[in-house]
């Protein structure tokens, strides 16, 4: 604050109480003797109730459905040879170096990668895009997906399962 | 783009967001009978043509013409009044609101009003407001090196006193799929990470001004998985992670390679949003938001218990 003025951003933090109480009572007081920065301050919760106002009735967007795309697409597009076909076609020496190679792929994925992914389970990165667009609906201003999941995909949500969900409202500390 | 519940008005919405590797845009009709009826007509992208959703309160059908299904989905966080004033408030502490000169917009005028970032001086949105109604004809979002991120936009809009129900019926004789059925999250975090069944993990970084807001967790494909979102009030980002060490499935997305703190990991960009993927002492991690790759990989490098 000048000698004349409360300073906007003073005034703004005045405004959303973030000042400390020896300044904020100088504000006030200054508020109460000022008609120009009393205006001024007008102006700013007239500013800030609109953007609340606006905040409260955004619709926002439900990214309603989750996706796997890959699965879907390899098992529709995977109409293999009959079995006989299959096994003259192994026998072949121009599959041999690559079916040791894919032998090999078997052993890693067989053995090793269940380590490193004992589930098995395979997440589409659309289930992460999908779901933060979907938590971030609370946020005043976001933007949630262009283009709506429930209507891009072919899955739904019947493999995703929410567990927990307080609903409470206290802000806990960083995890 | 937005549904006051006061007002009813049809018009067209544009959305558009920008990224470096892919952009993504919809244009649709919009019905919106107050106090909470909307209906959305898809013109583009192409393959959305014909579909449109319908918003009854919390429950929303899509209606999927090609599948020949609707998907009713509901979220109890639209309704969720008091996460919405405690985004606000954190909102409120880390932008100053300022107006710009008044507008005309689509025949219409228009407040401008300004967010400007308290700790970089840059504007991160620009909303335009009807000054007669109250209603965002228009935004924009700025990422911190002052390119667009995204716009929605209205055109030929017209308020219109009712529009008849009809409109905002479900067509009978397709198919009903049930989408997911969302919670209200929660911003008691401890409670969260304390349901989530494994010893998770948080960063100990964050751009400033950001802070943890909601968290719930998911069981997606029957593993289980902490979501945490951080925001700023505009910009979120989400942490998730699980024990499972499940793999991430890039399909569809043009994947490319990045190390975290020594750690191999994968990202792909959406739009202007990114998602980061790396695993470090048995969690598999994954971070997804609107920030650069640069912070997200900072805040990336910083997750640890």
């Amino acid at each position: 604050m000048n000698a004349e003025h409360i300073e906007l951003d003073k005034l703004i933090d005045y405004l959303h109480h973030e000042l400390p109480p020896g300044d904020d009572a100088a504000v006030m007081s200054h508020l109460a003797t000022c008609a120009a920065c009393r205006a001024l301050s007008e102006e700013q919760a007239h500013l800030t109730e609109a953007l609340r106002s606006y905040a409260r009735s955004t619709e926002r967007e439900l990214p309603a459905g989750v996706v796997a795309r890959i699965w879907d697409a390899v098992e529709t597009q995977r109409a293999g040879p009959a079995w006989r076909r299959r096994i003259a076609a192994w026998l072949r020496p121009v599959v041999a170096i690559p079916l040791a190679a894919a032998f090999a792929l078997l052993l890693y994925v067989g053995v090793v990668q269940p380590r490193l992914n004992p589930t098995g389970a395979v997440i589409s990165a659309a289930y992460y895009l999908d779901d933060h667009a979907a938590l971030t609906s609370t946020v005043p201003f976001s933007q949630g997906n262009v283009v709506p999941a429930s209507l891009e995909n072919d899955e739904t949500g019947s493999d995703q399962r929410w567990v927990a969900s307080t609903g409470a409202s206290d802000i806990a500390e960083t995890p | 783009m937005t549904a006051p519940d006061r007002l009813s008005y049809v018009g067209e919405v544009e959305e558009l967001r920008f990224g470096e590797q892919r952009s993504e845009a919809a244009v649709y009709r919009i019905e919106h009978r107050a106090p909470n009826l909307t209906r959305r007509w898809y013109l583009a992208p192409s393959d959305l043509y014909g579909d449109s959703i319908i918003s009854r309160g919390d429950t929303t059908y899509s209606i999927d013409v090609k599948r020949e299904r609707v998907v009713v989905a509901q979220d109890d966080a639209i309704d969720d009044q008091v996460a919405e004033d405690d985004n606000f408030a954190v909102l409120s502490s880390n932008y100053k609101a300022t107006f710009a000169p008044d507008e005309t917009y689509d025949g219409r005028s228009v407040h401008v009003v300004l967010l400007t970032n308290k700790y970089t001086g840059e504007v991160t949105l620009r909303v335009r407001i009807d000054a007669q109604t109250g209603l965002v004809l228009q935004k924009e979002q700025y990422a911190a090196n002052g390119s667009l991120l995204s716009e929605t936009r209205f055109k030929q809009l017209r308020y219109v006193g009712e529009i008849p129900m009809g409109l905002f019926e479900v067509p009978k004789g397709l198919k009903r799929v049930d989408g997911p059925a969302r919670s209200l999250p929660s911003s008691d975090l401890t409670r969260v990470v304390g349901g989530a069944g494994f010893h998770a993990m948080g960063p100990k970084y964050l751009p400033e001004g950001f802070t943890p807001v909601e968290g719930d967790v998911i069981e997606i494909k029957g593993v289980r998985t902490l979501h945490l979102l951080y925001s700023d009030g505009i910009r979120t980002v989400s942490l998730f992670q699980n024990e499972s060490a499940a793999a991430v499935d890039f399909s569809h997305y043009r994947v490319n390679d990045t190390t975290i703190d020594a750690h191999d990991a994968e990202y792909v960009e959406d739009g202007p949003t990114t998602l980061v993927a790396w695993s470090v002492e048995g969690l598999h991690l994954t971070l997804v938001g609107e920030l650069t790759l640069n912070e997200l990989e900072k805040i990336a490098a910083s997750v640890s218990r």
